[in-house]
Protein backbone atom coordinates (compact mmCIF):
# COMPACT_ATOMS: atom_id res chain seq x y z
CA UNK A 1 0.00 0.00 0.00
CA UNK A 2 1.09 3.73 -1.11
CA UNK A 3 2.32 6.48 1.78
CA UNK A 4 -1.04 8.07 0.51
CA UNK A 5 -3.14 5.14 1.16
CA UNK A 6 -1.93 4.62 4.34
CA UNK A 7 -2.31 7.86 5.63
CA UNK A 8 -5.97 8.02 4.57
CA UNK A 9 -6.45 5.12 6.55
CA UNK A 10 -5.13 6.25 9.39
CA UNK A 11 -7.36 8.88 8.70
CA UNK A 12 -10.34 6.78 9.34
CA UNK A 13 -7.99 5.38 12.41
CA UNK A 14 -6.15 2.49 11.49
CA UNK A 15 -3.39 2.67 14.06
CA UNK A 16 -1.46 0.52 12.33
CA UNK A 17 -1.40 2.04 8.52
CA UNK A 18 0.14 5.18 11.01
CA UNK A 19 2.54 2.46 12.62
CA UNK A 20 3.83 1.46 8.99
CA UNK A 21 4.42 4.72 7.47
CA UNK A 22 5.82 5.95 10.60
CA UNK A 23 8.44 2.86 10.22
CA UNK A 24 8.92 3.75 6.55
CA UNK A 25 9.71 7.48 7.18
CA UNK A 26 11.48 7.67 10.37
CA UNK A 27 14.75 7.09 9.72
CA UNK A 28 15.31 9.47 6.77
CA UNK A 29 13.18 12.47 8.80
CA UNK A 30 15.44 11.68 11.78
CA UNK A 31 18.64 11.92 10.01
CA UNK A 32 17.50 14.93 7.70
CA UNK A 33 16.91 17.12 10.96
CA UNK A 34 19.91 15.47 13.17
CA UNK A 35 22.08 16.32 10.26
CA UNK A 36 20.63 19.95 10.15
CA UNK A 37 20.64 20.90 13.97
CA UNK A 38 24.15 19.28 14.70
CA UNK A 39 22.52 18.96 18.38
CA UNK A 40 20.69 15.64 18.58
CA UNK A 41 18.12 16.40 21.74
CA UNK A 42 16.81 19.61 19.33
CA UNK A 43 16.48 16.75 16.28
CA UNK A 44 14.65 14.69 18.81
CA UNK A 45 12.00 17.47 19.85
CA UNK A 46 11.92 18.64 16.36
CA UNK A 47 11.19 15.05 15.18
CA UNK A 48 8.39 14.92 17.47
CA UNK A 49 6.66 17.76 16.57
CA UNK A 50 7.06 16.79 12.91
CA UNK A 51 5.39 13.43 13.30
CA UNK A 52 2.44 15.14 16.19
CA UNK A 53 1.80 17.55 12.89
CA UNK A 54 1.02 14.60 10.71
CA UNK A 55 -0.76 12.83 13.60
CA UNK A 56 -3.11 16.17 14.02
CA UNK A 57 -3.75 16.39 10.42
CA UNK A 58 -4.92 12.90 10.01
CA UNK A 59 -8.10 13.77 8.85
CA UNK A 60 -7.15 17.56 7.11
CA UNK A 61 -5.11 15.06 4.41
CA UNK A 62 -5.76 14.84 0.96
CA UNK A 63 -4.56 12.30 -1.32
CA UNK A 64 -4.03 15.39 -3.36
CA UNK A 65 -0.41 15.90 -2.38
CA UNK A 66 2.09 13.46 -2.44
CA UNK A 67 3.29 12.29 1.38
CA UNK A 68 6.63 12.39 0.72
CA UNK A 69 6.63 15.93 -0.38
CA UNK A 70 3.91 16.78 2.34
CA UNK A 71 5.71 15.33 5.35
CA UNK A 72 9.05 17.20 4.20
CA UNK A 73 7.80 20.26 4.03
CA UNK A 74 6.83 20.17 7.91
CA UNK A 75 10.26 19.13 8.68
CA UNK A 76 11.23 22.31 6.47
CA UNK A 77 8.93 24.19 8.12
CA UNK A 78 10.14 23.34 11.73
CA UNK A 79 13.27 23.30 11.49
CA UNK A 80 13.54 27.09 9.63
CA UNK A 81 11.16 27.64 12.78
CA UNK A 82 13.46 26.61 15.16
CA UNK A 83 15.95 28.80 13.35
CA UNK A 84 14.03 31.52 13.99
CA UNK A 85 12.88 31.13 17.87
CA UNK A 86 16.87 30.86 18.91
CA UNK A 87 17.68 33.87 16.71
CA UNK A 88 20.68 31.34 15.10
CA UNK A 89 19.04 31.96 11.92
CA UNK A 90 21.02 30.24 8.96
CA UNK A 91 23.09 32.59 7.50
CA UNK A 92 24.15 30.21 4.49
CA UNK A 93 20.43 29.90 3.63
CA UNK A 94 20.17 32.05 0.31
CA UNK A 95 24.17 31.95 -0.45
CA UNK A 96 24.92 29.71 -3.78
CA UNK A 97 28.47 30.14 -3.17
CA UNK A 98 30.37 27.27 -1.36
CA UNK A 99 32.62 27.71 1.80
CA UNK A 100 35.80 27.35 2.38
CA UNK A 101 35.69 24.39 4.47
CA UNK A 102 39.59 22.94 4.02
CA UNK A 103 40.69 23.91 7.23
CA UNK A 104 37.78 22.62 9.28
CA UNK A 105 37.78 18.94 7.61
CA UNK A 106 41.76 18.74 6.97
CA UNK A 107 42.51 15.30 6.05
CA UNK A 108 45.18 12.89 7.20
CA UNK A 109 44.91 10.15 4.25
CA UNK A 110 46.83 7.79 6.70
CA UNK A 111 44.41 7.38 9.33
CA UNK A 112 41.42 7.83 7.25
CA UNK A 113 41.95 4.44 5.32
CA UNK A 114 38.41 2.85 5.70
CA UNK A 115 35.23 3.49 4.45
CA UNK A 116 33.56 3.89 8.30
CA UNK A 117 36.41 6.33 8.72
CA UNK A 118 35.74 8.08 4.93
CA UNK A 119 32.21 7.72 6.11
CA UNK A 120 32.24 9.57 9.05
CA UNK A 121 34.60 12.20 7.85
CA UNK A 122 31.64 12.79 5.14
CA UNK A 123 29.17 13.27 8.18
CA UNK A 124 31.52 16.18 9.17
CA UNK A 125 32.25 17.81 5.71
CA UNK A 126 28.05 17.48 5.39
CA UNK A 127 27.87 19.42 8.85
CA UNK A 128 29.99 22.44 7.20
CA UNK A 129 28.16 22.88 4.20
CA UNK A 130 26.15 26.07 3.79
CA UNK A 131 22.56 25.24 5.57
CA UNK A 132 20.75 25.42 1.71
CA UNK A 133 22.92 23.43 0.07
CA UNK A 134 23.11 20.77 2.96
CA UNK A 135 19.55 20.77 2.58
CA UNK A 136 19.48 19.85 -0.59
CA UNK A 137 21.94 17.18 -0.06
CA UNK A 138 19.64 15.73 2.56
CA UNK A 139 16.68 15.97 0.83
CA UNK A 140 18.14 14.29 -2.23
CA UNK A 141 20.13 11.19 -0.01
CA UNK A 142 16.88 10.78 2.53
CA UNK A 143 13.71 11.88 0.72
CA UNK A 144 14.07 9.54 -2.47
CA UNK A 145 11.87 12.58 -3.55
CA UNK A 146 12.22 14.01 -7.54
CA UNK A 147 13.78 17.71 -8.26
CA UNK A 148 10.87 19.48 -8.66
CA UNK A 149 9.45 18.03 -5.37
CA UNK A 150 12.39 18.93 -3.49
CA UNK A 151 12.18 22.45 -4.62
CA UNK A 152 8.96 22.49 -3.43
CA UNK A 153 9.74 21.26 -0.48
CA UNK A 154 12.56 23.91 0.07
CA UNK A 155 10.49 26.73 -1.51
CA UNK A 156 12.63 27.24 -4.71
CA UNK A 157 13.03 26.71 -8.10
CA UNK A 158 14.40 23.21 -9.40
CA UNK A 159 17.35 25.12 -11.14
CA UNK A 160 18.42 26.54 -8.03
CA UNK A 161 17.75 23.28 -6.10
CA UNK A 162 20.12 21.78 -9.25
CA UNK A 163 23.08 24.42 -8.42
CA UNK A 164 22.88 23.69 -4.97
CA UNK A 165 23.62 19.88 -5.11
CA UNK A 166 26.04 20.29 -7.93
CA UNK A 167 27.87 23.33 -5.05
CA UNK A 168 27.31 20.71 -2.48
CA UNK A 169 28.65 17.67 -4.00
CA UNK A 170 32.06 19.94 -4.78
CA UNK A 171 32.19 21.01 -2.14
CA UNK A 172 32.40 17.51 -0.01
CA UNK A 173 34.47 16.28 -3.06
CA UNK A 174 37.53 18.87 -1.69
CA UNK A 175 36.60 18.31 1.66
CA UNK A 176 37.17 14.34 0.76
CA UNK A 177 40.05 14.97 -1.68
CA UNK A 178 42.54 12.40 -1.09
CA UNK A 179 39.84 9.60 0.07
CA UNK A 180 37.69 8.95 -2.75
CA UNK B 1 10.19 20.54 -19.95
CA UNK B 2 12.23 17.96 -20.45
CA UNK B 3 13.22 14.96 -18.43
CA UNK B 4 16.99 16.32 -19.06
CA UNK B 5 15.20 19.30 -17.38
CA UNK B 6 13.88 17.43 -14.46
CA UNK B 7 16.92 15.32 -13.65
CA UNK B 8 18.83 15.59 -9.91
CA UNK B 9 22.51 16.06 -10.31
CA UNK B 10 24.18 12.78 -8.56
CA UNK B 11 27.07 11.68 -7.57
CA UNK B 12 26.99 8.09 -7.35
CA UNK B 13 30.81 7.87 -5.06
CA UNK B 14 29.20 10.22 -2.81
CA UNK B 15 25.72 8.54 -2.02
CA UNK B 16 27.63 5.36 -2.04
CA UNK B 17 29.35 6.88 1.01
CA UNK B 18 26.32 8.59 2.74
CA UNK B 19 24.07 5.56 2.51
CA UNK B 20 27.14 3.75 5.03
CA UNK B 21 25.60 6.61 7.74
CA UNK B 22 21.76 5.83 7.39
CA UNK B 23 21.99 3.43 10.24
CA UNK B 24 21.35 6.63 12.79
CA UNK B 25 17.50 6.55 14.18
CA UNK B 26 15.32 7.99 16.73
CA UNK B 27 15.96 6.35 20.13
CA UNK B 28 13.26 3.83 20.79
CA UNK B 29 11.38 5.86 23.50
CA UNK B 30 10.55 8.28 21.34
CA UNK B 31 9.01 5.79 18.38
CA UNK B 32 6.81 4.61 21.57
CA UNK B 33 5.74 8.15 22.27
CA UNK B 34 4.81 8.95 18.79
CA UNK B 35 2.82 5.55 18.01
CA UNK B 36 0.82 5.83 21.43
CA UNK B 37 0.50 9.94 20.50
CA UNK B 38 -1.40 8.56 17.20
CA UNK B 39 -3.16 5.92 18.50
CA UNK B 40 -4.70 8.09 21.28
CA UNK B 41 -5.69 10.60 18.73
CA UNK B 42 -7.06 7.89 16.32
CA UNK B 43 -8.97 6.71 19.49
CA UNK B 44 -10.04 9.42 21.10
CA UNK B 45 -12.18 10.64 17.92
CA UNK B 46 -13.86 7.39 17.95
CA UNK B 47 -15.16 7.41 21.49
CA UNK B 48 -18.95 8.16 21.26
CA UNK B 49 -19.52 11.67 22.30
CA UNK B 50 -20.52 12.12 26.03
CA UNK B 51 -21.79 15.53 27.22
CA UNK B 52 -20.90 14.95 30.94
CA UNK B 53 -17.62 14.27 29.53
CA UNK B 54 -14.45 16.68 30.36
CA UNK B 55 -14.95 17.92 27.01
CA UNK B 56 -17.71 20.68 27.80
CA UNK B 57 -15.60 23.52 26.49
CA UNK B 58 -16.05 22.62 22.77
CA UNK B 59 -19.67 22.68 22.47
CA UNK B 60 -19.55 25.58 25.23
CA UNK B 61 -17.16 27.53 23.00
CA UNK B 62 -19.40 26.84 19.97
CA UNK B 63 -22.90 27.95 21.84
CA UNK B 64 -20.58 31.18 22.89
CA UNK B 65 -19.90 32.07 19.07
CA UNK B 66 -23.50 31.38 18.14
CA UNK B 67 -24.25 34.25 20.68
CA UNK B 68 -22.14 36.20 19.56
CA UNK B 69 -22.16 36.35 16.25
CA UNK B 70 -26.19 36.64 16.60
CA UNK B 71 -26.14 39.59 18.41
CA UNK B 72 -23.17 41.17 16.34
CA UNK B 73 -25.35 40.32 13.13
CA UNK B 74 -28.28 42.18 15.12
CA UNK B 75 -26.38 45.47 15.70
CA UNK B 76 -24.80 45.52 12.03
CA UNK B 77 -28.58 44.97 11.16
CA UNK B 78 -29.76 47.71 13.04
CA UNK B 79 -27.06 49.76 12.20
CA UNK B 80 -27.78 52.24 15.07
CA UNK B 81 -24.07 52.33 16.76
CA UNK B 82 -20.47 51.67 15.07
CA UNK B 83 -18.69 48.85 15.53
CA UNK B 84 -15.23 49.03 16.56
CA UNK B 85 -15.30 52.71 15.02
CA UNK B 86 -16.26 52.05 11.54
CA UNK B 87 -19.56 53.65 10.53
CA UNK B 88 -21.29 51.02 8.42
CA UNK B 89 -22.47 52.92 5.33
CA UNK B 90 -25.98 52.55 4.81
CA UNK B 91 -27.86 51.67 1.51
CA UNK B 92 -29.35 55.07 0.87
CA UNK B 93 -25.70 56.20 1.29
CA UNK B 94 -24.79 53.92 -0.95
CA UNK B 95 -27.29 54.58 -3.38
CA UNK B 96 -26.75 58.32 -3.66
CA UNK B 97 -22.94 57.89 -3.75
CA UNK B 98 -21.85 59.95 -7.34
CA UNK B 99 -19.11 57.74 -8.25
CA UNK B 100 -20.83 54.47 -8.10
CA UNK B 101 -23.90 55.58 -10.57
CA UNK B 102 -20.93 57.09 -12.88
CA UNK B 103 -18.74 53.86 -12.20
CA UNK B 104 -21.65 51.72 -13.79
CA UNK B 105 -22.31 53.74 -16.65
CA UNK B 106 -18.95 54.08 -16.83
CA UNK B 107 -17.33 50.95 -17.27
CA UNK B 108 -15.02 51.43 -14.78
CA UNK B 109 -13.15 54.32 -15.53
CA UNK B 110 -9.57 53.81 -13.57
CA UNK B 111 -9.30 57.34 -12.51
CA UNK B 112 -13.21 57.28 -11.03
CA UNK B 113 -12.20 53.57 -9.24
CA UNK B 114 -9.40 55.20 -8.35
CA UNK B 115 -10.96 57.78 -6.35
CA UNK B 116 -13.76 55.02 -4.97
CA UNK B 117 -11.21 52.75 -4.06
CA UNK B 118 -8.89 55.04 -2.13
CA UNK B 119 -11.25 56.73 -0.48
CA UNK B 120 -10.00 55.73 2.94
CA UNK B 121 -12.69 54.20 5.23
CA UNK B 122 -12.04 56.12 8.36
CA UNK B 123 -11.63 55.06 11.65
CA UNK B 124 -13.92 57.22 13.83
CA UNK B 125 -13.82 57.51 17.29
CA UNK B 126 -17.26 55.44 18.18
CA UNK B 127 -19.91 57.84 18.18
CA UNK B 128 -23.22 57.82 19.84
CA UNK B 129 -25.85 58.19 17.43
CA UNK B 130 -29.35 58.91 17.66
CA UNK B 131 -32.25 56.23 16.76
CA UNK B 132 -34.12 57.39 14.16
CA UNK B 133 -37.03 58.55 15.03
CA UNK B 134 -39.95 56.34 14.01
CA UNK B 135 -42.30 58.24 11.58
CA UNK B 136 -45.67 59.30 12.23
CA UNK B 137 -47.13 57.30 9.93
CA UNK B 138 -45.87 54.51 11.26
CA UNK B 139 -48.26 53.14 13.84
CA UNK B 140 -46.48 50.10 15.48
CA UNK B 141 -43.13 47.83 15.18
CA UNK B 142 -44.83 45.01 12.95
CA UNK B 143 -45.39 47.75 10.27
CA UNK B 144 -42.38 49.48 10.08
CA UNK B 145 -40.87 45.95 9.74
CA UNK B 146 -43.34 45.24 7.05
CA UNK B 147 -42.36 48.66 5.30
CA UNK B 148 -39.03 48.26 5.51
CA UNK B 149 -38.93 44.57 4.23
CA UNK B 150 -40.97 45.38 1.25
CA UNK B 151 -38.52 48.78 0.41
CA UNK B 152 -35.32 46.76 0.65
CA UNK B 153 -36.71 44.07 -1.98
CA UNK B 154 -37.42 47.13 -4.14
CA UNK B 155 -34.25 48.30 -4.04
CA UNK B 156 -32.71 44.65 -4.51
CA UNK B 157 -34.46 44.32 -7.67
CA UNK B 158 -33.68 47.89 -8.62
CA UNK B 159 -30.32 47.17 -7.82
CA UNK B 160 -30.39 43.88 -9.92
CA UNK B 161 -31.61 45.60 -12.67
CA UNK B 162 -28.44 48.26 -12.65
CA UNK B 163 -26.43 45.34 -11.71
CA UNK B 164 -27.76 43.39 -14.81
CA UNK B 165 -27.06 46.61 -16.98
CA UNK B 166 -23.74 47.02 -16.09
CA UNK B 167 -22.12 43.52 -16.66
CA UNK B 168 -23.86 44.16 -20.04
CA UNK B 169 -21.94 47.57 -20.44
CA UNK B 170 -18.98 46.15 -19.22
CA UNK B 171 -18.49 43.05 -20.56
CA UNK B 172 -15.34 44.20 -22.36
CA UNK B 173 -13.07 43.94 -18.88
CA UNK B 174 -15.90 41.71 -17.32
CA UNK B 175 -16.14 44.14 -14.14
CA UNK B 176 -19.16 45.84 -12.25
CA UNK B 177 -19.71 47.58 -9.38
CA UNK B 178 -21.95 46.10 -6.62
CA UNK B 179 -21.17 47.38 -2.86
CA UNK B 180 -18.73 49.73 -0.73
CA UNK B 181 -18.51 48.93 2.54
CA UNK B 182 -15.73 46.96 4.44
CA UNK B 183 -15.40 43.20 4.33
CA UNK B 184 -18.00 43.08 0.96
CA UNK B 185 -16.86 43.31 -2.46
CA UNK B 186 -17.08 46.78 -4.12
CA UNK B 187 -15.80 45.71 -7.63
CA UNK B 188 -17.04 42.02 -8.96
CA UNK B 189 -16.57 39.77 -11.83
CA UNK B 190 -16.49 36.20 -12.62
CA UNK B 191 -13.19 35.93 -12.14
CA UNK B 192 -11.93 39.55 -10.63
CA UNK B 193 -12.98 41.25 -7.89
CA UNK B 194 -12.31 43.92 -4.95
CA UNK B 195 -12.93 45.25 -2.03
CA UNK B 196 -11.99 45.98 0.88
CA UNK B 197 -10.41 43.45 3.42
CA UNK B 198 -12.38 42.31 6.44
CA UNK B 199 -8.89 41.89 8.67
CA UNK B 200 -6.67 44.71 7.68
CA UNK B 201 -9.50 47.32 6.44
CA UNK B 202 -7.39 48.14 3.54
CA UNK B 203 -8.58 47.10 -0.52
CA UNK B 204 -7.67 44.12 -2.12
CA UNK B 205 -7.86 42.57 -5.83
CA UNK B 206 -8.31 39.02 -6.09
CA UNK B 207 -8.26 36.65 -8.94
CA UNK B 208 -10.43 33.76 -8.77
CA UNK B 209 -10.75 30.42 -11.81
CA UNK B 210 -11.58 27.02 -11.07
CA UNK B 211 -7.93 26.45 -11.08
CA UNK B 212 -6.11 29.26 -8.95
CA UNK B 213 -6.80 31.89 -6.78
CA UNK B 214 -4.79 35.00 -6.13
CA UNK B 215 -5.15 37.69 -4.05
CA UNK B 216 -3.36 41.00 -2.91
CA UNK B 217 -4.12 42.80 -0.21
CA UNK B 218 -2.44 46.18 -0.05
CA UNK B 219 -0.01 46.86 2.45
CA UNK B 220 0.42 50.83 4.03
CA UNK B 221 4.18 51.76 3.78
CA UNK B 222 4.00 52.51 7.73
CA UNK B 223 3.46 48.60 7.88
CA UNK B 224 6.51 47.91 5.92
CA UNK B 225 8.49 50.47 7.71
CA UNK B 226 7.37 48.69 11.21
CA UNK B 227 7.83 45.58 10.18
CA UNK B 228 11.61 45.50 8.35
CA UNK B 229 12.75 47.68 10.83
CA UNK B 230 11.51 45.42 13.81
CA UNK B 231 14.18 42.52 11.65
CA UNK B 232 17.36 44.30 11.65
CA UNK B 233 16.54 46.58 8.57
CA UNK B 234 17.90 50.13 9.20
CA UNK B 235 15.36 53.11 8.42
CA UNK B 236 16.44 53.60 5.03
CA UNK B 237 16.43 50.19 3.51
CA UNK B 238 12.69 49.46 5.38
CA UNK B 239 12.37 52.96 3.11
CA UNK B 240 12.91 51.48 0.43
CA UNK B 241 10.77 48.80 0.99
CA UNK B 242 7.93 50.68 1.72
CA UNK B 243 8.55 53.01 -0.83
CA UNK B 244 8.43 49.92 -3.35
CA UNK B 245 4.31 49.39 -3.49
CA UNK B 246 3.93 45.93 -1.47
CA UNK B 247 1.10 43.62 -1.33
CA UNK B 248 0.13 40.99 0.77
CA UNK B 249 -0.42 38.09 -1.79
CA UNK B 250 -2.00 34.35 -1.30
CA UNK B 251 -1.82 32.40 -3.82
CA UNK B 252 -3.78 29.12 -3.88
CA UNK B 253 -4.40 26.12 -5.81
CA UNK B 254 -8.10 25.90 -6.02
CA UNK B 255 -8.59 22.54 -8.61
CA UNK B 256 -10.61 20.48 -7.11
CA UNK B 257 -10.22 16.55 -6.52
CA UNK B 258 -11.74 15.43 -9.50
CA UNK B 259 -9.34 17.07 -11.76
CA UNK B 260 -6.52 17.77 -9.55
CA UNK B 261 -3.67 19.44 -11.30
CA UNK B 262 -0.11 21.66 -9.75
CA UNK B 263 -0.04 25.18 -11.00
CA UNK B 264 3.50 26.58 -11.66
CA UNK B 265 4.06 30.50 -11.29
CA UNK B 266 7.48 32.42 -12.44
CA UNK B 267 7.00 35.66 -11.17
CA UNK B 268 9.24 36.79 -13.41
CA UNK B 269 6.83 36.53 -16.03
CA UNK B 270 4.34 38.83 -14.62
CA UNK B 271 3.94 41.98 -16.33
CA UNK B 272 3.19 44.91 -14.26
CA UNK B 273 1.31 47.78 -16.33
CA UNK B 274 1.59 51.63 -15.27
CA UNK B 275 1.05 55.20 -17.07
CA UNK B 276 5.01 55.53 -17.86
CA UNK B 277 5.28 51.95 -19.61
CA UNK B 278 5.31 48.08 -18.76
CA UNK B 279 7.69 46.76 -15.57
CA UNK B 280 8.37 43.32 -13.92
CA UNK B 281 8.16 42.56 -10.04
CA UNK B 282 11.02 43.23 -8.13
CA UNK B 283 11.78 39.68 -6.91
CA UNK B 284 13.96 38.15 -3.73
CA UNK B 285 16.67 38.11 -6.56
CA UNK B 286 16.63 41.62 -7.24
CA UNK B 287 16.46 42.60 -4.04
CA UNK B 288 19.27 40.41 -2.93
CA UNK B 289 21.58 42.61 -5.55
CA UNK B 290 20.37 45.53 -4.16
CA UNK B 291 21.55 43.99 -0.56
CA UNK B 292 24.70 43.40 -1.59
CA UNK B 293 25.13 47.28 -1.79
CA UNK B 294 23.81 47.66 1.55
CA UNK B 295 25.20 46.66 5.17
CA UNK B 296 22.40 44.98 6.00
CA UNK B 297 22.55 41.78 8.88
CA UNK B 298 22.12 38.49 7.36
CA UNK B 299 19.81 37.48 9.81
CA UNK B 300 17.88 40.40 8.38
CA UNK B 301 18.55 39.34 4.48
CA UNK B 302 16.88 36.33 5.79
CA UNK B 303 13.86 37.55 7.23
CA UNK B 304 12.95 39.26 4.24
CA UNK B 305 13.54 36.55 2.12
CA UNK B 306 11.25 34.48 3.84
CA UNK B 307 8.50 37.18 3.89
CA UNK B 308 8.39 37.46 0.07
CA UNK B 309 6.34 35.70 -1.88
CA UNK B 310 8.58 32.81 -3.68
CA UNK B 311 9.47 34.04 -7.08
CA UNK B 312 8.74 30.62 -8.67
CA UNK B 313 6.57 27.75 -7.09
CA UNK B 314 4.69 24.78 -7.72
CA UNK B 315 1.30 24.07 -6.03
CA UNK B 316 -0.18 20.83 -5.44
CA UNK B 317 -4.30 20.54 -5.58
CA UNK B 318 -5.32 22.40 -2.34
CA UNK B 319 -1.89 23.90 -1.58
CA UNK B 320 -1.47 27.24 -0.99
CA UNK B 321 1.31 29.88 0.15
CA UNK B 322 1.43 33.88 1.23
CA UNK B 323 3.87 36.23 1.37
CA UNK B 324 4.33 39.67 0.25
CA UNK B 325 4.66 41.10 -3.34
CA UNK B 326 6.88 44.39 -4.00
CA UNK B 327 5.66 45.55 -7.46
CA UNK B 328 8.67 48.35 -7.77
CA UNK B 329 6.56 51.34 -8.12
CA UNK B 330 5.53 54.71 -5.97
CA UNK B 331 2.78 54.90 -2.91
CA UNK B 332 -0.55 55.67 -4.72
CA UNK B 333 0.70 54.27 -8.16
CA UNK B 334 -2.05 53.14 -10.54
CA UNK B 335 -1.36 49.83 -12.58
CA UNK B 336 -3.21 46.61 -13.92
CA UNK B 337 -1.09 43.45 -13.24
CA UNK B 338 -0.82 40.40 -16.06
CA UNK B 339 -0.49 36.62 -14.13
CA UNK B 340 0.91 33.94 -16.24
CA UNK B 341 0.83 30.57 -14.75
CA UNK B 342 0.61 26.80 -16.11
CA UNK B 343 -1.66 24.56 -15.01
CA UNK B 344 -3.40 21.41 -16.93
CA UNK B 345 -0.51 21.55 -19.12
CA UNK B 346 -1.49 25.01 -20.68
CA UNK B 347 0.10 28.39 -20.33
CA UNK B 348 -2.87 30.68 -18.67
CA UNK B 349 -2.72 34.45 -18.26
CA UNK B 350 -5.29 36.61 -16.64
CA UNK B 351 -5.07 40.99 -16.01
CA UNK B 352 -6.23 42.57 -12.86
CA UNK B 353 -6.81 46.13 -13.72
CA UNK B 354 -6.50 49.16 -12.21
CA UNK B 355 -4.99 48.51 -9.10
CA UNK B 356 -3.79 50.48 -6.75
CA UNK B 357 -0.86 50.98 -4.40
CA UNK B 358 -1.50 52.15 -0.93
CA UNK B 359 -1.09 55.80 -0.15
CA UNK B 360 1.47 57.10 1.59
CA UNK B 361 -0.45 59.38 3.64
CA UNK B 362 -1.44 59.89 7.74
CA UNK B 363 -5.11 60.20 8.35
CA UNK B 364 -5.32 63.48 10.03
CA UNK B 365 -6.73 63.26 13.51
CA UNK B 366 -10.43 65.16 14.05
CA UNK B 367 -10.45 68.74 15.09
CA UNK B 368 -11.72 68.51 18.65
Amino acid sequence: MNDECLMLAYGDGDTAAFENLYNRHKGGIYRYLKRQCANEETAEELFQDVWMNVIKARQRYKASAKFTTWLYHIAHNKLIDHYRKNSRLPASYDEELPEDIEDSCSLDPVSEINRHHQAKKLLDCIGKLPEAQRESFLLKEESGLSLLDIAEVAGTSRETIKSRLRYAFNTLRHCLRGLL
Amino acid sequence: MSTEDNKLPDDTQLSSLYSQSKDAMPASHIDKKILAAAKHEATSYSLPYNPFSNNWHIPASLAAVVLLSFGIVSLLENDLNPVDGIIPIKEEQIESMPEQSQLLSDNLDSSKQKTIINKPVMRKPAKLREPASPSPKLRSGEELAKRLKSKQSQKRKQKLDTTAHAIAESSRQDTFMTKKSIGQEITRSKLISSGIDEQTTLPYWQYKDKGISIRFVQRLPDQSRGYFIARGFSADDAELIAQSCVFQTIFKNISDNNTPSAVTYHMKNWRVQHKDGVGKMKTREKWAEQWQQSNIPMPAKLAFNWSLLPTTQDYQAGDYNWGMAIFNLKPAQSFSLTLTWQQYGKQHSATIPNMQCAADSHAEPEAP
